[in-house]
């Protein structure tokens, strides 16, 4: 696992360094997010758009049938905004009244807004003004519930829009060809524009749907200096991983003969009573071995088991630590009473630490 | 000579191929006058084994078939009427012999079972009031199929409490298979001609040897931890008992004897664990439909429980 975490950041490291030397500034810049809601399809037409909310405004007038809506809040802010925007002193007029009834009374009858609607179809005012009092219609019906005369004034917005198309119509309407553009993108939404320019297959990025939203970058101003620094630490990295298991060992057994080394008197501490010496040695020689070839004994294992597991490691030296092991035995069950037995352990720990016992 | 040597001709030799433990096994509960239960399918040597060791050892063996309709008297034998001599004489049954193979334990009557198990724990039957003491060495080595449950009265735990150990044999590995198929010849005219290596005294005098083998305190520790442990254990509903310990000593005594020592080590208890202890634990019901066994639950209690420090 740490192997495989080592060549991971390893690797990362190097793919970066290699992507800075070419370009040492480097712009960290996302150009799609992979956002879409589930079941929604993608390159769906404004059209169909339109038909749905269409749809759903109708279901929506039905639902709302009998029911008095409450006063929303939005609603009447928007109303107020939209006045300031227009310039058109009749519109702007009407829209007050409708906005003034409806934040006193709460509501606002169905005449009121039809001839709204109908005072905007046959007013002179501008594309600007023209669309944006029907948006306000459009809402306050949307919010009132009179699905009809929402679809009334969504007509008339079509209707205009329709007419905006016609270049001919638009240069009827305004003095100066070159105010309209500029009119046109004004009152324009954009999403239809992003729409029209999304791809016909794949996932559409907020930055089509909303062009002026830009991602965060970020610029990296790298020298020359740096990029030897992060090359050498990489080189570093590389080489331990590839040497690692020398490097480990070399650590184990300076750490292992240091800890053993240090370890004077450990029987003391370790049994109460003290030790006869095969036993004793027995018990350095596992502390020998599990210090410096991290060969665990563990406490359900019996002597015979851990030489058995010990052994693989020990290669040469598994015949002392087979010897000690035996002596031990010898000792411990056997209960042999014999000085040799002492005296072998120990000349075999002495061989088996190297005389570093 | 020495019992290395019976292993030596069985199974070192390649007559009895990765039957070792077994073998060992079968020879310790010899010496140590206990009885030994054999379980696994047919065709896995154990008839061979058994008669291996029997004439090894130049003891007598007898097999008995055991069937549903077999009684007491088929087993331990009974009076009959001698028209000669005009009066009513015994009849040995073959449970007087040394080695006695008694094929499909589980398939006689309970009443012939118990007549069995009364001689085996006995070591005498006792017929119209006169008891006859079966000749020492005297061993059992009972077999039963785990996989037949139709037509079987299986042992009650009381009854294989009387067997001091419990071998589960299994079928070769894929290599000694191999090996037995290509010697298959060869194997039956070794077993065929086999001469025995050992006498009964000797087997008699190594039964006494075994009881002077030396245990250190610190050993009996062990195997009290271990019966206990076994009583512990999350799974088990029925743990070790006294017996179960007692058994675990012996066993481990006649296993450091045939290893040629005479004391016991850690390993030896650990060795002999397994057979001594996995017919007298009952595992829960629950834990049982799950897979677990009662091998298995003394192999982990012997995983966990530490062997005697220093």
């Amino acid at each position: 696992m740490r192997r495989i975490v080592i060549l991971i950041v390893t690797l990362h490291i190097m793919l970066f360094v290699a992507q800075l030397i070419p370009y040492p500034k480097v712009y960290s810049y996302q150009t799609t997010f992979e956002r879409h809601t589930l079941g929604f399809p993608y390159n769906i037409s404004s059209e169909k758009i339109l038909d749905m909310l269409k749809s759903l405004y109708k279901n929506l007038g039905n639902l709302s049938q009998g029911y008095t809506a409450p006063i929303e809040e939005n609603v009447t802010q928007n109303l107020y905004n939209t006045l300031n925007q227009i310039s058109d002193e009749n519109l702007k007029s009407t829209l007050a009244d409708i906005a003034n009834s409806y934040a006193l009374n709460g509501s606002i009858d169905r005449e009121t807004l039809l001839n709204a609607v109908e005072m905007a179809t046959k007013s002179n005012a501008s594309l600007s003004d023209l669309l944006q009092f029907l948006n306000a219609v459009n809402s306050l019906a949307q919010a009132e519930g009179y699905k009809d005369i929402v679809t009334a004034s969504e007509d008339t917005i079509a209707k205009i829009l329709e007419k905006l198309a016609n270049i001919n119509w638009l240069q009827q309407k305004s003095n100066s060809a070159s105010q309209v553009p500029q009119k046109i993108v004004e009152v324009l939404p954009r999403i239809p524009q992003a729409i029209e320019s999304m791809p016909s297959l794949g996932v559409a990025s907020p930055q089509m749907l909303a062009p002026s939203m830009q991602l965060p970058s970020m610029s990296l101003s790298i020298d020359r200096g740096t990029i030897i620094l992060i090359l050498g630490i990489t080189l570093a990295i590389v080489i331990i991983a590839v040497l690692r298991g020398a490097i480990a060992s070399l650590i184990r057994k300076a750490h292992g003969w240091r800890g053993f080394a240090g370890a004077g008197g450990w029987h003391t501490k370790t049994f109460a009573q003290p030790l006869r010496k095969a036993i004793e040695n027995y018990w350095r020689a596992v502390k020998f071995v599990e210090s410096v070839y991290m060969v665990r004994k563990e406490d359900s294992m019996t002597h015979r088991e851990y030489l058995a597991t010990a052994s693989g490691k020990l290669k040469d030296l598994g015949t002392a630590f087979e010897k000690i092991t035996m002596m031990y035995e010898a000792a411990r069950y056997a209960h042999d009473p014999r000085s040799d037995v002492d005296e072998e352990s120990e000349r075999y720990l002495r061989i088996l630490t190297g005389g570093k016992k | 000579m020495s019992f290395k040597t019976v292993l030596d001709k069985l199974v070192y030799s390649g007559l009895l191929i990765e039957k070792e433990f077994e073998v060992k096994m079968i020879i310790a509960c010899m010496l140590s006058k206990g009885h030994v239960l054999l379980e696994g399918v047919p065709g896995v040597a154990k008839t061979s084994m058994a008669k291996a060791v029997a004439k090894l050892l130049s003891l007598s063996f007898k097999r008995i078939q055991m069937t549903p309709d077999l009684l007491p008297m088929d087993v331990i034998g009974g009076y009959i009427y001698d028209q000669r001599k005009g009066e009513f004489i015994f009849r040995e049954g073959p449970i007087f012999t040394n080695i006695l193979l008694v094929d499909e334990i589980n398939r006689a009557s309970p009443r012939t079972q118990s007549a069995l198990l009364e001689a085996m724990q006995e070591r005498q039957v006792t017929v119209e009031g006169v008891t006859r003491k079966l000749e020492e060495p005297f061993i059992v080595i009972a077999t039963q199929n785990p996989v037949e449950m139709e037509g079987v009265f299986p042992l009650p735990e009381a009854q294989l409490d009387r067997f001091l150990a419990k071998i589960d044999t299994g079928y070769p590995s894929t290599k000694g298979f191999k090996e037995m198929l290509k010697r298959i010849d060869e194997i039956e005219a070794g077993i065929e001609s086999l001469q025995p290596v050992l006498t009964r005294d000797d087997v008699l005098k190594a039964i006494e040897q075994v009881r002077s083998v030396n245990v250190d305190d610190s050993i009996y520790d062990y195997i009290v931890s271990i019966v206990e442990e076994t009583r512990r254990h999350v799974a088990v509903k029925l743990g070790g008992s006294p017996r179960a310990g007692i058994a675990i000593l012996r066993l481990a005594k006649a296993w450091a004897y045939i290893d040629g020592r005479s004391y016991v080590i850690p390993d030896d208890v650990k060795a002999v664990a397994v057979p001594a202890l996995s017919h007298r634990i009952i595992v829960k019901p629950e834990y049982e439909v799950e897979g677990v066994t009662s091998s298995r639950v003394v192999e982990e209690i012997l995983k966990k429980v530490p062997v005697p420090k220093p």
